[in-house]
This record gives structure tokens, sequence and C-alpha cells, in this order.
């Protein structure tokens, strides 16, 4: 083995990060994506609120790490659960708060293991008071077992 | 007795503090490259499935970070996701990249963990929506420019031979350095991106590396007189290592490659290039080429760029 150089400029990961996968297992970088339009044309801004889920695929347990707010065309409020629907927060979050791009997502910390064909909970509230065109992003891993 | 006061210094930036090494596998040693994916003989508003960008047949490469989605998808509908090199997908859907909320801000991909791709294989993605980059036009028609997205990573070569190319044969001491083209002069782009149409050649240039070995760590460019750095309608580069080796397959957009540690950006300079670092030996040269994508009749031409190859000199001691 050998030590690779490193530029202290350049963040870890673009230096090179060891496989960190528990024994028996292999990480993979893995993104589930969420979309959605809120059209609350019929109510009135603040009342069109959706209890919605993005389903896990079967393949592979997904560890989840962080959350991107990709995309979205006016305020709005969310909060997320784990697979049992356990929520993760007591009441929904305004988008600004929970900022991130691709390179900072907003951390999840300690990540949360979701078993594969589980769900990501997601009740999410339009504040706009028109469509709001809204993607988010699941940053983490997928969890495959391998032989040993 | 009184206690020592505690002096206090002052933080350092997160990413320089928890710097850790990454071990490669035994008889391997690891390259800087980038393989950029050409969009410029498709026109603007093309879908693909399963498109490939082909890796060399010399070794397998690392992917760690995809960047340049500004540069060839169509900013409210571009869509984006690629493939493991088993086939299967790395993104559940089709992504809105870039964002059309975030920008510039969500043009650089980070991949954690790394993938792996072998020599000769494929890294194979959906691109919706495209709109490759086109700095001039022609009568009334875009001029596209070469190199649209790009994956940023390692090649891995099995060590093979005398190690003279990589490593400083002497006891040393590292020194921050700066090689700046052309000394006071700077790089003179006075060339234009097409001639009726047609891309011009590329220039090279070369930097002598004097006194020391150098271990290159950042580039930056910046117009002389003024206080922006290069925005990407000036040029692009392809970097050689000492050996003559291109670090990446096809130009790379100036602003992609910026350092952001050492010096302002503007939104879209989000790279930091090359990584892992790149030794020069003493006496070896800093060779690149420069790709100008400065239009015909720009009134501003030429322009005078100071562009900065930034890292540590070894000092002998």
């Amino acid at each position: 083995m050998s030590t690779a150089l490193v530029n202290p400029y350049a963040p870890n990961v673009y230096n090179g990060i060891n496989d960190q996968s528990p024994r028996g297992y292999a990480d993979i970088d893995f993104t589930y994506v969420y979309d959605v339009v809120l059209n609350p044309s019929a109510v009135a801004a603040g009342q069109y609120i959706l209890q919605d889920q993005k389903g896990l695929d079967n393949d592979a347990d997904f560890v989840w790490r962080g959350t991107v707010l990709n995309t979205y065309t006016g305020s709005f409020a969310v909060r997320f659960s784990d697979s049992n629907w356990y929520w993760l927060a007591n009441s929904r979050i305004l988008n600004t708060n929970l900022l991130g791009n691709a390179s900072a997502p907003s951390v999840v910390w300690p990540e949360i293991i979701l078993p594969a064909g589980g769900r990501i909970g997601i009740d999410i509230q339009d504040l706009s008071g028109a469509a709001n065109t809204i993607e988010i992003a699941f940053r983490g891993v997928k969890r495959f077992r391998v032989g040993q | 007795m009184g206690s020592m006061p505690q002096l206090k210094l002052a933080p350092q930036r997160p990413e320089m503090s928890v710097v850790q090494s990454y071990v490669t596998p035994p008889g391997y040693r690891d390259f800087p490259f980038i393989y950029g994916l050409d969009l410029s003989s498709y026109g603007t508003g093309d879908t693909f499935y399963d498109l490939a960008l082909r890796m060399d047949g010399d070794a397998d490469f690392i992917l760690r970070r995809i960047f340049g989605f500004t540069l060839a998808l169509n900013n409210g509908t571009g869509k984006f996701r690629y493939k493991n090199r088993w086939g299967s997908y790395a993104i559940s859907d089709p992504m809105l990249l870039p964002s059309p909320t975030l920008g510039a801000l969500c043009d650089s991909w980070p991949v954690l963990p790394e993938k792996l791709y072998p020599a000769g294989g494929a890294i194979k993605m959906d691109l919706l929506n495209t709109n490759p980059y086109a700095p001039c036009t022609f009568n009334g028609q875009p001029v596209y420019q070469p190199g649209n997205l790009y994956f940023q990573g390692v090649k891995r070569f099995p060590i093979t031979g005398p190690k003279c190319f990589y490593e400083t044969p002497y006891r040393y001491r590292e020194v921050p350095f700066s090689y700046k083209y052309g000394g006071d002069n700077g790089l003179v782009l006075n060339w234009y991106q097409h001639t009726n149409g047609g891309l011009n050649a590329p220039q090279t240039f070369q930097v002598d590396v004097v006194n020391y070995d150098f271990e290159l760590q950042g580039i930056t460019s910046s117009y002389v007189g003024e206080s922006v750095l290069t925005s990407y309608t000036n040029f692009q580069i392809v970097l050689y290592d000492s050996s003559g080796l291109a670090t990446s397959n096809m130009p790379v957009m100036c602003s992609m490659l910026q350092d952001q540690n050492f010096a302002l950006i503007n939104a879209l300079d989000v790279g930091v290039f090359p990584v892992p670092p790149l030794i020069y030996r003493v006496n070896s040269k800093i060779k690149f080429d420069i790709y100008s994508m400065v239009c015909p009749g720009d009134v501003n031409a030429p322009y005078t760029i100071d562009l900065t190859f930034h890292g540590v000199q070894r000092v002998p001691c």
C-alpha cells in the first residue's frame, strides 16, 4: 500500500476517502429524487398540505446522509420521516432553513438507515399560494450485502 | 502560581484541518484526470438515454466529482442521471441539473463513496434537454465548444519503471510558491475561437520549473487590470504533467478549474485541480494547451490573462 499525495486545498472527497463500508457490505453512492408540483389554486396560501412518500428500491438498504432542496419555485415548508413514519421534526420547517446544495447538503446526522423497500415520509406544505414545482434529493449510499 | 494565558489561534478552514491520507492499492499510483463529454456535434434540446462516455484503455478511472451541468444542459428543463459500472442507476430519477433554483451552486456533484470504472469501460448517462455551450456564432449559427460535462477523478496506473517522474529524490521542506506564465507580460489571447465557423487549433505554452521540484496544487486565471476572475467565456485548457501526459481527454473550461482557495471567485468557479497534486521535477516544464473562446470581432480583444500555477517548492534541507 502507498499513501497518495494530498492536495490540502481540495475537499476530502476529491482527494479520496477509502472505503468505509461495514464488514460484509458495500456502500454505493446513491441519490433518491422526489419531484412534486404543489398547486394550491383552489385554496388559500398556506393551506395546501401533502402527506407523501418516496419509495425506496428493493435491492438494498439506504443510508440517508444529506438532503438537497434542489429546485423550488416558491416558498414551502417540509418535514421528513423514516420508514416507520417517525417524523424527524415536530413541525414542518421553512425551506430556507434546510438550504443545501449537492456539495454541501443539509446534513442528516447521525445517518438514518432505511430498509430496502421502505420509504421516506414527506409532509409538505406550499406557502407561496401559486403553483410550486419542487425537487428534493436525498443523498446517501445504498448498502449492499456482499460475500464474506 | 497563575496559569499561563491561552494563546487563541484563528480557526482553520474545516477542510484544511481534517485533511486525511488516502491509501492506494499496493503497486498503484493515482494520476489526476478529467474525462469530458463532448456535445458539440449535437444541437440544443436533444435527449439521450444510455449515452456512453468511453474510458481510455490505459487505466481504471476513479470518479469523485461531476461538474459542468451549466455548459451541457438547459437551465430549467435539463435533467441528468448516470449509472454505476454494472449498469444500475446512481440517481433514482432524472434530476434537474443545473438546478433552476441553485444554479451554479449545484454545478458540482461530489461522488462519495468514489466509483470505479474499468479501463476501456464507460460511464453511461441520461441527458434530457441538452444545451451545449456555444460562446460564438457564425452566420447566425452557434459555434459550439467541445467539452461540456466533466467527470473528475484519478486514473489508477500500475507502478512500473523508475519513480523519478513523481518522487523527489532528496529530503525537503515545503515552501509556498507560485509560477505565473509570461512573467509581467501575462498570457495574451490574441487568436479567435473559430475562423468562418471552423474551430481554430489550440496554442501550446509552458513554464520552466527552476531551482527545486514543484508540487502543483491549484490554478487561477484573471484578466490583467480587472478585478474579476476570468469567466468561462475566454479559454479552455489542457494541462500536462512533466512527462507530457495529459490530465484530461479534452479541453476543460478554465473557470471550472479555478481554485477558490487562492483568490476571489465568481459563482461559477467551483473547481480544484489537480487532485492529487502533480509533481514537476526541477528543470521540467509545466506545459499546457490553450483553446481560445474569444469571438471574431470582439472589440475588447486581445485579452491579457494572468494565469498562475500555485503550490509548493520542495526545498532541500
